[in-house]
């Protein structure tokens, strides 16, 4: 470890802390890009900034940025509600035409300027996290601070402007006021991470970790606090692993981190996650299966056989998987007696529960949807199969009557 | 002008430029129609590592194995926002950023990894290499020809074939997705063939013009054109020749006016040119509506002021003179020039059109009292604000109206 690791650490975990709460804010007005869009429209303020203070001071660059930011977020809200311009189309083009000025502009001030512009566009673009100064650290911790407790502080009128702004308006919130903080709030956070992680990466880690939270919950107050901890947890990691092996660039290390982490939740969060919804659809059709066992169990009970052979379950016209039949074992519906199975009394009650419901949920497509009871097959539940054998069914006579 | 014509590699420039933002304008403008507008960017990101990884596994600075790499980085990315989009119900956005800043940080730690050697700088992919596109030259028939210019060609010709040949598939898939679907329409194959050529085109353009170009064309001229237009047609057509016109006057001024980055100015041109056309666009520019809305208010201003003497010259008084800086006084102002008011009472014409107005407000008013039953002490204020939109057939049909619930009072309660 280097001595400035701890700097770099302190600095990188407070602004993944700082971006994951702010980047919430963003997901959830379904506008994640616009963090990508003010990170680019930094470089012309960044540069007239230069030109104008004739030197390379973190506070000119800063001001500059800042000012630029604030008016292509003016510009990007304001300009699909003047005029026909989507939302996406706006930002895109705000994204282009202030990034191509701060080229243009760039390229005057590398010729021109008092002292070449040294710090070049990769700088700009990449960010030098290894190279974070204590000074650089305060600045961003403070920051975290100040925008956390306005998270804090205003999280109802946030919570209130992200899901129902005309609500809030109604009950007197001044949601234009709310909606230029949430602007300053993320310009601030955009121009301070941009020394240390780059244009790009700044919108990875405003983007990434609410993403991620929102495969773990439904709720505001979690999601932000969810999100500034992954966000938190991918700075430090990132930062931590590219201290290891010294050639690596942190910034872009912290955003692997940070995409692992959004892979991670996207296959294992419980509700939302892949493997989550997989297996709640396996469980749906195993249920759905062994209450088709259940009813062809129950049906040979009645016709006089308690045994039906394991194979005229697994074969045949009920074509039952074998799985399905060890789960109503294991579930004590049935038994086996030798190759052939037996309900059991808890097994037929659950059959009848079953075939009741049935029978009522027929009687109400019957009645209420008007279905042919003939054509209603339950084994497939399918409402689509339902209606396309129901519209099929209309007579051609009645067609030549209409037309 | 002439020394430009005379001067080769100026043409080369100028002429790459042109044909660059054309082609980035097109299909621009079916990513602006499918509100993915930000796609240009996301590709001119995404592609880093298909570039590097296609550098690696060939080990040669070749053109075409980077090309590939890099639009198959594009599909990739592409395709897996979108998986993310349908599958985990992510927002569009929050699913293209993902993966585009994903992929660009994998594509820089690749190019720390392996191609310490060798100068990729990232601002070369920026800036493109718009200056040198007449050196790197090629033989095609036996013409030297730029390089660039080729491959821009021909992405254009692609562009141009493609969009010919699908105009109303793509046009129905834009508009109407359900409707494309259930007409039969291969909706998925054609948005899938759509990314494949965004693809192409954006990546031939990055390296001969850079992704700045690319990003602002793909998203500004198509946002100008849809501001100007109301048909994909036409759409199209404003957004090649937005592009066009960014694109010389980018360049011109670029080398001789401010001797600034070529692909810098053409966005700002462009910027430009959106900005000329959200203040100033006939239909929807702010200052036009802006305008239109004020002709309205001085003319029912002009209408009120006119109703009011009329009424007051009834019983022998005189309309005073309203206060002279607002709308009112503005309007009274003109109407005492062209002579319609004299002496706070309406003359000739003035007075027919004061005449019309309070016979229009009567008639809606006892049209909303009797046949929509609205209780007939509540309805002055509307009246005096609906009485200036009747035009002469709606006063037609009132009066009709009003006939007919004479003739039979029954269906009038």
């Amino acid at each position: 470890m280097q001595p400035n690791t701890l700097v770099v650490l302190l600095g990188t975990t407070t602004l993944g802390l700082c971006c994951g709460l702010v980047g919430s804010l963003l997901l959830l007005r379904k506008r994640a890009l616009l963090a990508d869009a003010l990170a680019h429209s930094t470089l012309p303020g960044i540069v007239l900034g230069f030109l104008i203070a004739g030197s390379q001071s973190y506070w000119a660059l800063g001001l500059g940025a800042l000012l630029t930011t604030l008016v292509a977020a003016v510009l990007v809200s304001r300009l699909p509600i003047l005029t026909r311009i989507r939302q996406d189309s706006a930002t895109a083009s705000i994204l282009g035409i202030f990034f191509g000025a701060g080229i243009a502009l760039l390229s005057i001030a590398q010729r021109s300027g008092p002292g070449a512009f040294s710090a070049g566009l990769d700088h700009f673009l990449l960010g030098q996290a290894a190279g974070m100064l204590q000074s650089e650290a305060i600045t961003l911790t403070l920051s975290a601070t100040v925008v956390s407790l306005i998270m804090i502080l205003l999280h109802k009128e946030l919570l209130v402007s992200c899901f129902d702004s005309s609500f809030g308006k109604g009950i007197g919130m001044s949601m234009g006021r709310i909606d230029l903080l949430v602007m300053l709030i993320l310009a601030v956070t955009i121009v301070i991470s941009l020394p240390a992680v780059g244009v790009v990466l700044t919108a990875a880690l405003i983007v990434i970790p609410p993403a991620t939270a929102r495969f773990w919950t439904d709720r505001f107050n979690r999601l932000l606090t969810i999100s500034g901890m992954l966000g938190a947890i991918a700075g430090a990691a990132g930062t931590l692993l590219s201290s290891f092996k010294v050639d690596l660039p942190t910034g872009p290390v912290i955003v692997i981190c940070a995409a692992t982490l959004f892979s991670i939740s996207l296959v294992v969060a419980p509700h939302k996650g892949l493997l989550g919804k997989r297996l709640r659809w396996i469980q749906r059709k195993q249920r759905r299966e062994m209450q088709r066992i259940l009813i062809f169990l129950h049906e040979n009970l009645h016709a006089g056989n308690d045994f039906v052979a394991r194979e005229r379950i697994l074969a045949g016209s009920l074509n039952a998987s074998s799985s399905a039949l060890r789960l109503c074992i294991l579930s004590g519906y049935t038994e086996m007696a030798g190759t052939h199975v037996r309900l059991t009394t808890e097994g037929i009650r659950r059959a009848e529960r079953s075939i009741s419901a049935r029978n009522r949920w027929i009687q109400w497509l019957d009645s209420e949807a008007e279905i042919d009871r003939n054509l209603i097959d339950l084994d497939e539940e399918d409402i689509e199969k339902l209606l396309d054998r129901k519209s099929m069914e209309i007579p051609p006579v009645d067609k030549g009557a209409t037309s | 002008m002439i020394d430009i014509l005379m001067n080769p590699a100026m043409l080369d420039i100028l002429l790459v430029a042109i044909l660059a933002a054309v082609t980035c304008s097109i299909v621009g403008v079916h990513l602006t129609l499918r509100n993915r507008a930000m796609l240009g960017d996301a590709i001119a990101h995404g592609v880093v590592p298909g570039l590097i990884l296609g550098f690696i596994f060939t080990g040669s600075r070749e053109v075409a194995p980077m090309f590939i790499g890099a639009v198959i980085a594009a599909l990739i990315l592409s395709l897996i926002a979108d998986w993310l989009k349908e599958r985990a119900e992510m927002d569009g956005g929050a699913a293209l950023g993902v993966v585009f800043t994903t992929l660009f940080s994998g594509g820089i730690i690749l190019i720390e990894l392996y191609t310490r050697e060798i100068d990729l700088d990232a601002s070369c992919v920026l800036h493109g290499l718009i200056e040198f596109t007449h050196f790197q030259r090629m033989e095609l028939f036996g013409w030297s020809l730029p390089r660039s210019i080729v491959t821009i060609s021909i992405a254009l010709l692609l562009n141009l074939g493609a969009l010919l040949l699908f105009w109303k598939e793509w046009k129905v898939c834009a508009f109407d997705p359900s409707l494309a679907r259930s007409t039969g329409l291969p909706v998925r194959l054609l948005e899938r063939g759509l990314l494949v050529l965004v693809a192409i085109t954006s990546v031939s353009c990055f390296e001969a013009v850079g992704s700045i170009l690319v990003v602002a064309m793909i998203a500004v001229p198509p946002t100008i054109a849809g501001i100007l237009c109301d048909r994909f047609g036409s759409m199209i057509v404003v957004s090649a020749l937005t592009g066009l016109i960014s694109a010389v006057a980018g360049t011109l001024s670029a080398v001789y006016v401010v001797d600034s980055n070529v692909p810098g100015m053409i966005a700002l041109t462009s910027g430009f040119l959106l900005g000329t056309a959200v203040l100033l666009a006939p239909q929807r520019g702010i200052l036009p509506v802006a305008f239109r809305l004020y002709m309205w208010r001085l003319r029912v201003a002009r209408e009120d002021l006119l109703a009011d003497s009329l009424q007051l010259s009834e019983s022998d008084e005189r309309l005073t003179t309203p206060n002279l800086i607002s709308t009112t006084g503005f309007a009274w102002i003109q109407l005492v020039i062209v002579g319609f008011i004299r002496d706070g009472k309406p003359r000739g014409k003035g007075k027919r059109i004061a005449k019309t107005l309070l016979r229009k407000r009567s008639l809606w008013q006892r049209f909303a009292s009797e046949r929509l039953g609205l209780p007939p002490d509540h309805l002055e204020g509307p009246a005096h604000r609906i009485e200036h939109h009747l035009d002469e057939s709606l006063m037609v049909m009132l009066e009709e109206e009003e006939q007919t619930g004479k003739s039979n009072p029954e269906t009038g309660s």
